[in-house]
């Protein structure tokens, strides 16, 4: 429900999304080293989603788009899921190497398109 | 004959629940449930109940989000000005198209701390239930989120008395800022029973991800100027 909520409150308050990404700060260790950082372009990313351009927010930060989208989309269909009878999703609560090496590479492939893209 | 060795001392007892936990406890119990996090987090963490129904906590995080807006926006009204409010970095052509946003970076009103009163709690239910996320997914990255997301949520919740540092003009956000951090480091080791380091990692490294070149930076500039200065 909390997800909902929260779904719900990202599309209401579009407008405020988009008049604040005008008064974030710049990305300090993009403006001295003229390498993207992990997380440089996705506000960018999230503008451009909520303009309806799917393709350039992917295009701007992929990680930070699909996460974006998947937040949205998964918190509207999570009542439904619940009411369905659908078993609330838990992250595993023990360490595995492989579940732990899966997200630190899709991290790691999103910065290096960030910093091929020139983004 | 052996002597006898005193019997050890039994452990310390700890009160189940917080009292803003107790069945039909009312707004005044958010008081002494709030001293509790700030003269002993430690105990007041070891309390918290893992089953209560998860409104609770989220109340209590939203009830503080409230309390705060009329506190910061009065600060905000008493040291506002034009270059600290962020309004000479915003494009002539968006403040037309969108004046309500010089309404709400200016010197803040009546009307504004209402509507803010409003927002707020959204825009920080939001933020509380991404940034729960992202402790979590680290917590598990490092084996040490036993006890599911919900316990992540209810510790981040509680790490919001933090936000009574607002009554420190000026400085109070910066001093709210570290203290919630340092809250959420506690209330993880205490509600998942992992090590102070793990909880501290998992609080930290999201940060890092975003700020950490920053800080690798400042340190190689540092040794740089370090060893320029010994030559």
């Amino acid at each position: 429900m909390l997800w909902a909520v929260c779904a719900v409150g990202c599309l209401l308050l579009r407008p405020v999304w988009l008049s604040a990404a005008h008064v974030m700060p710049v990305c300090l260790w993009h403006q001295w080293t003229g390498i993207p950082c992990p997380g440089c372009g996705a506000t960018r990313a999230i503008v451009h989603l909520l303009h309806g351009d799917a393709s350039a927010g992917l295009a701007m930060n992929p990680l930070a788009a699909l996460v974006a989208v998947s937040f949205v989309g998964a918190g509207l269909l999570a009542p439904l899921w619940v009411a369905l009878g659908g078993r609330i999703p838990e992250v595993p609560s023990r360490t595995r190497p492989a579940w732990v090496a899966a997200v630190s590479a899709v991290v790691v492939a999103n910065w290096a398109w960030l910093v091929a893209s020139g983004v | 004959m052996p002597p006898i060795e005193p019997a050890p001392p039994p452990p310390p007892t700890v009160q189940a629940g917080l009292p803003w936990e107790a069945p039909n406890a009312g707004l005044g119990s958010i008081f002494p449930t709030a001293v509790q996090f700030i003269t002993n987090p430690f105990q007041a963490y070891a309390r918290m109940s893992l089953t209560t129904d998860l409104v609770r906590p989220i109340a209590y995080f939203v009830a503080f989000v409230i309390a705060s807006v009329p506190l910061g926006q009065l600060w905000r009204y008493l040291f506002w000005t034009r270059e600290t409010s962020g309004l000479d970095l915003i494009p002539t052509d968006l403040l037309q198209q969108a004046p309500w946003l010089e309404v709400l970076l200016g010197r803040p009103t009546v009307t504004v701390v209402l509507v803010l009163m409003v927002i707020a709690p959204l825009l920080n239910l939001i933020t509380l239930f991404i940034w729960s996320g992202l402790v979590h997914l680290v917590l598990a990255m490092l084996g040490a989120a036993p006890n599911g997301f919900a316990t992540t949520l209810r510790a981040v919740c509680y790490s919001q008395t933090a936000i009574v540092a607002l009554l420190v003009p000026v400085a109070g956000g910066l001093i709210q800022l570290i203290w919630s951090l340092v809250l959420q480091i506690i209330g993880l080791s205490q509600a998942h029973r992992v090590s102070g380091g793990k909880a501290a990692a998992a609080v930290l490294i999201p940060i890092a991800v975003c700020c950490g070149c920053v800080v690798a930076l400042a340190v190689i500039s540092g040794i740089a100027v370090g060893g320029l200065m010994k030559q």
